[in-house]
């Protein structure tokens, strides 16, 4: 149907909308998602829509929200629970790790929990330690999870849209510094399947897999490598669980060079297993050591200056991908 | 063996308490299998937490419960789920642990349900059930059903913190959820005037808004009144809280001893028995005679005893269904760690 | 009445004794199920022990404050179901402490070995073995220096290692003890059986930028998989990659040992036929390779054919490769490499692969004599259907990733040609090359279009004929060795439609020594 251009945000708030025509079982549940309209203006003014028994501002009680959301789920609601900020994910450890993603195998199948938790986090608003980390290796560290990350303001439309319909508990992370991110996109077009990665880019030198906003910057370094003869393949993971990993072991098959971006600290993060996996799965392939390119091992200051310098910019991907390559590259 | 005819006739009577008595001393029995389960090392594990001298919670509240009405339970939760109708054969086979068992060996005694009978769950993390009561009472008035969302906990969760915002939240959104504290007087070895400072813990409720009683655990017949009158405006939508006042006969887990308790304050503790005392009621009473209901006693004995026999003679899952029900049936199972050392060491 | 003793149960998988802390039922009285006969103290807590079934109590065998261990007698019962008392612990097959053990081996002490006539002391480097592991005769056991080198002193004897008494670092002289062994050791005053260490390594090559300081080779998994897969020995490679490390391009451009063959051409009417000479001497050897392939193919047989000293020819047949004639049909290569075989002397062994095989059947009826041997792998020809996704997906694949994909239904090994040679087929799809010969080979539906067994059945009455195929071949179905002449052997191994790639021993032995090394 029609091209139009919508922001990252815009779209989200259309998918909850679109979501919430459909299926009458679809609420929200979060702090200041109702009048106020969320922290970040994503259910702004769905209230008058759907009123405040089906977009629930809570008090501020992010266990029992997310725990209230484990309960309506498992009772026949559908819900969206918002986390103002991933790094309140702690708060609610209890009820996400050892409600909402065990409940289906401790009870032996009996039951499952189709919940989303939708949450926003990253850097690039100088919102400090306690608000701007990238905390998805503990859900990825949990068996029982999914976890979906866009990166674009057609997949913030489609995949909030698929994680609507999975089965199973959905966090759902956003990046802060996306919102306002402008694409011209096709709502109706035909979307990419659920737990599908995306070849972004395709170039015979070395793979960049990706995630959230570090996509953005990969492709900009992968750009100006092509300039420089050098060709990248960028892979945008979409959901990092289900991880698709077919297609990274594919190109990195042919290029010999694979490199990680994620915004997560790297000891023991998202970049640490990609990284694990790449060796051990595509060994026989490999040219140069898989290189993590990821946050530092350091809390994020409110100085904007140590903040962008804690987390990997397009200057470090793209000395990276040169030193991987140097010399390697016909010129 | 044939019910005698005294406590049938007694059975269809106005009084519940013949009713009471048969589910609690099922309770006490099923438990004290439970523990001999253990003994013949055909448990799976040894985290069992019995309710022996709790039989009058269970059974009381859940006499207030209907088709339909949801609840989450603790890690002490046997009886509940017994009250509620469960199949204790089921029961018993999954806390050995075996593929017979409700959740095919995976939940063991600390997670047994059964989602047909509205039971959310059994939970091991002290107070980890609360707040879905509260998401189950949203679903609930959301789609008009008139039914209660119940969650049943121990004097140990009033030191969490996710009770207090889940009674807030239904105390806000008038909620049909009702709060059952079945005060023991023991958060595993910490008596309750030393985890708290004050014990009166129906107060605290009482400040959230929510209509709260506490209701000595000894008579079963009290228990159920004060819960059926609570649940009457719970269906209305006015939350409640309830504390019934019990002693845990044993110790944390099992039928251990509990050497930090005052051996006078343990005799003294467990003459607070429900069974017991519903007995002795029902004699006194004359709605049953000795005879009759050691002829209960002894049906009721047979029946958990072939909850072991049918334990013993079940067989345990099959290794492979642990990749089963991670995710949903539909969804690819993970890979096992040995299929994918296989192929990553594979040989080209 | 049955009588029964009574254990200590096991109550917890960590409990491995109890204390009883009491008797809660003396000997000559009854008890009922359920009612606690005593009272246990274990690793983790006190508890009361129930009677599983009715009975009585006659004797007690252990008091409180008894220490026992799980499984040992406790008390002698009369109980009325011995069947009650029965657990899947089974305690009363614990095991006996004061069983008679089996005949308790040795225990020895190894000492620090004399590793030369010089040598006075040692510094233990490190322990190859831990303690309580076994250890076979010969294996490296520990390491050590001396004021020679570092030398690896192996296990003149089987045996276990019980403890350690030297610990690395440690400088200790000739016989001193290092270790408590079980088994036999070598008796220490003989100089000369201690000596039996493993040659120290001679000096690494000096200053090979590939090696690292301790000796090991530097090379990327990438080149040493090439390496492992055209025979190259990495250490004759010289690296260009970071800190000298062995790259692909390296392994690539050392090429492929020993004999690395240059290309020739024929040139023959419509264009030129490319092809390679390796080896000399010995056995001529025409190799020709199937459909979408080209010589290198062959490139582990070419070797091995070389090195056993004998002569490998392998072409590019018309439309593959280097070569620039274009093909047609079958026919335009079978004329090929009877062209090609009138240049070489006689007599030759053929060996074809798939299509390549129906072209030597061919090629082998038209030169007579001069063909002492035929050699078929996974045979084209010999049965109603052939893998179409594969013939006609190749002849019109153009872009790298459809090869790939294509070259992956031939078998396992088939998927690690580098992007160079992927783009470079892609490329030579693309062009069509192979559209015609696709068309001549099999019907889009793949019904194979070729025969070769009338043929066949009369060059097996005149020379040896052999034939194999791969049990997991994709391509060309190994049933079709059901149709083969009777006088053709027929050999088969779990291989895909490469089993030159899958299985080269097998395949080398077949062509050289007719499989009979197999």
């Amino acid at each position: 149907m029609a091209l139009q251009e919508l922001t990252y945000r815009d779209a989200l708030r259309q998918a909850l909308i679109d979501a919430m025509r459909e299926d009458p079982d679809v609420v929200i549940l979060g702090e200041e998602v109702g009048r106020y309209g969320g922290a970040y203006a994503v259910t702004k003014e769905l209230i008058k829509e759907f009123g405040p028994e089906r977009v629930i501002d809570t008090p501020i009680s992010e266990p029992a929200i997310v725990g209230a959301a484990v309960g309506a789920a498992m009772a026949g609601l559908r819900p969206v629970a918002e986390l103002m900020y991933v790094d309140f994910i702690g708060m609610t450890m209890d009820q996400l790790g050892n409600q909402a993603a065990k409940i289906r195998y401790m009870f032996g199948g009996q039951i499952g929990v189709p919940m989303v938790l939708r949450t926003q986090g990253g850097t690039g608003r100088s919102a400090g330690a306690q608000h701007s980390q990238s905390l998805e290796a503990y859900v990825m560290h949990t068996p029982g999870l999914r976890l979906a990350m866009p990166a674009t303001v057609a997949d913030a439309y489609h995949l909030l849209r698929q994680a609507l319909t999975r089965p199973d508990p959905v966090v759902f992370i956003e990046h802060k510094a996306l919102y306002t991110m402008k694409e011209t996109v096709d709502l109706d077009a035909e979307p990419l399947a659920w737990g599908r990665s995306a070849v972004r880019r395709e170039g015979r030198d070395l793979v960049i897999v990706t995630y959230s906003r570090q996509l953005h910057y990969a492709m900009e370094a992968a750009k100006k490598l092509a300039a420089e003869g050098i060709e990248a393949t960028v892979i945008d993971l979409r959901t990092l669980n289900p991880l698709d990993f077919d297609p990274i072991r594919a190109h990195v098959e042919r290029t010999g060079r694979a490199m990680v971006v994620s915004e997560g600290v790297m000891t023991a993060g998202v970049a640490a297993e990609l990284s694990a996996r790449i060796t051990e799965e595509c060994f026989d392939y490999l040219e140069d050591p898989v290189v993590r390119v990821a946050g530092e091992d350091i809390p994020i200051s409110v100085s904007t200056v140590l903040e962008t310098g804690s987390v990997p910019g397009v200057q470090l991907i793209l000395d990276t991908a040169r030193q991987m390559v140097a010399g390697k590259v016909a010129a | 063996m044939s019910k005698p005819e005294a406590l049938q006739s007694a059975l269809k009577s106005n009084s519940e308490l013949p009713r009471h008595y048969r589910m609690m001393r099922r309770v006490r029995t099923f438990e004290e299998r439970v523990g001999e389960l253990f003994v013949r090392g055909q448990s799976a594990g040894s985290m069992l937490h019995l309710s022996i001298g709790e039989e009058s919670a269970a059974t009381g509240v859940c006499a207030a419960m209907v088709e339909g009405d949801t609840f989450t339970t603790h890690h002490r939760g046997h009886g509940i789920f017994l009250a509620r109708g469960a199949d204790p054969k089921r029961m018993m086979a999954e806390i050995g642990g075996k593929e017979a068992g409700y959740c095919h060996g995976k939940g063991g005694s600390m997670h047994i349900a059964d989602m047909g009978l509205g039971h959310l769950g059994a939970n091991a993390i002290v107070g980890g059930g609360i707040p879905a009561v509260v998401g189950a009472g949203l679903a609930a008035r959301h789609h008009g059903t008139g039914k209660i969302s119940v969650a049943f906990f121990g004097d140990g969760a009033t030191g969490q913190g996710i009770l207090y915002e889940s009674m807030n939240m239904a105390a806000l959104w008038k909620l049909p959820c009702l709060f059952v504290c079945i005060n023991n007087q023991y958060g595993m070895g910490t008596r309750i005037d030393q985890a708290t400072a004050n014990p009166k813990l129906h107060e605290r409720a009482q400040a959230f808004g929510l209509a709260a009683e506490t209701v000595d655990g000894l008579d079963v017949e009290a228990v159920a009144e004060a819960a059926a009158r609570l649940v009457a405006g719970v269906r209305q939508g006015k939350p409640a809280f309830l504390v019934v006042d019990c002693y845990r006969f044993y110790g944390h887990a099992r039928k251990d001893k509990s050497p930090y308790r005052d051996p006078v304050e343990e005799e003294t503790g467990r003459q607070k028995d429900p069974v017991a005392f519903a007995r002795n009621v029902l004699i006194e009473r004359g709605i049953a005679t000795e005879d009759e209901l050691a002829a209960l006693d002894a049906e009721i004995d047979a029946e958990m005893d072939a909850t072991i026999d049918f334990t013993t003679a079940q067989t345990e899952p099959p290794l492979s269904s642990m990749f089963r029900d991670v995710y949903a049936p539909e969804e690819p199972e993970p890979e096992p760690v040995r299929t994918r050392i296989a192929r990553v060491l594979a040989r080209d | 009445m049955n009588d029964l003793t009574l254990t200590m149960p096991r109550l917890g998988e960590t409990m491995e004794e109890g204390v009883i802390v009491d008797w809660m039922v003396a000997p000559g009285q009854s008890f009922k199920r359920g009612e606690p006969i005593l009272e246990l103290e274990t690793d983790k807590t006190v508890v009361e022990f129930p009677a599983l079934g009715d009975g009585v109590l006659d004797e007690l065998l252990a008091g409180p404050g008894d220490r026992i261990p799980v499984g040992r007698p406790i008390a002698r019962a009369r109980v009325t179901n011995e069947a009650d008392w029965a657990s899947d612990d089974e305690p009363g097959a614990a095991p006996e402490a004061d069983a008679p053990a089996a005949a308790a081996p040795a225990v020895a002490l190894l000492r620090m070995p004399r590793l030369g006539e010089t040598m006075e002391e040692g510094v233990i480097v490190q322990w190859l073995v831990a303690e309580g592991a076994d250890y076979a005769r010969g294996a490296a056991i520990l390491e050590i220096e001396t004021d020679k080198t570092v030398a690896e002193v192996p296990a003149l004897y089987e045996g276990r290692l019980l403890r350690i008494l030297a610990q690395p670092g440690e400088r200790l002289p000739v016989g001193a003890p290092i270790a408590e062994v079980e088994g036999q050791v070598e008796a220490f005053d003989a100089p000369e059986a201690t000596a039996p260490v493993s040659a120290p390594v001679a000096a690494p090559p000096a200053a090979a930028p590939s090696r690292s300081a301790g000796g090991l080779l530097r090379a990327t998994p990438l080149a040493r998989r090439l390496a492992r897969r055209n025979g190259v020995s990495l250490d004759s490679v010289t690296g260009t990659g970071r800190r000298g490390r062995i790259e692909r391009a390296d392994v690539e451009r050392a090429g492929t040992a020993p004999a690395p063959a240059d290309l020739a051409f024929l040139d023959l009417p419509g264009g030129r036929l490319a092809y390679t000479v390796a080896g000399s001497g010995g056995q001529a050897h025409l190799l020709i390779h199937g459909f979408a392939g080209d010589r290198s193919a062959w490139a582990q047989m070419t070797n091995a054919i070389a090195r056993a000293g004998h002569t490998a020819i392998v072409p590019d047949l018309p439309g593959h490769g280097a070569t620039t004639l274009e093909a047609r049909d079958t026919e335009t290569a079978v004329a090929a490499v009877v062209a090609l075989a009138g240049t070489l002397g006689g007599p030759l062994t053929l060996v074809g692969h798939s299509l390549g095989a129906a072209v030597a059947v061919r090629a082998a009826e038209r030169l007579g004599a001069k063909v002492a041997r035929l050699v078929l792998l996974t045979p084209a020809g010999c049965g109603p259907r052939i893998g179409a996704d594969f013939v006609h997906g190749m002849a019109g694949a153009s872009t790298p990733g459809e090869v790939a994909h294509l070259l992956r239904l031939l078998g396992p090994k088939a998927d690690g040609l580098s992007e160079a040679a992927l783009g470079a087929m892609a490329k030579d799809m693309g062009r069509g090359r192979l559209r015609a010969l696709a068309q001549a080979l099999a019907t889009p539906e793949g019904r194979q279009k070729i025969d070769i067994l009338r043929p066949l059945a009369a060059l097996a009455e005149t020379i040896p004929v052999a034939a194999l195929f791969g049990t997991e071949d994709r391509v060309v179905a190994a049933a079709d060795a059901m149709n083969l002449p009777v006088r053709v052997a027929a050999h088969f191994l779990p291989a895909g439609h490469m089993p030159q790639w899958d299985a080269p021993r097998e395949v080398t032995d077949l062509i050289l020594n007719g499989g009979r090394n197999g």
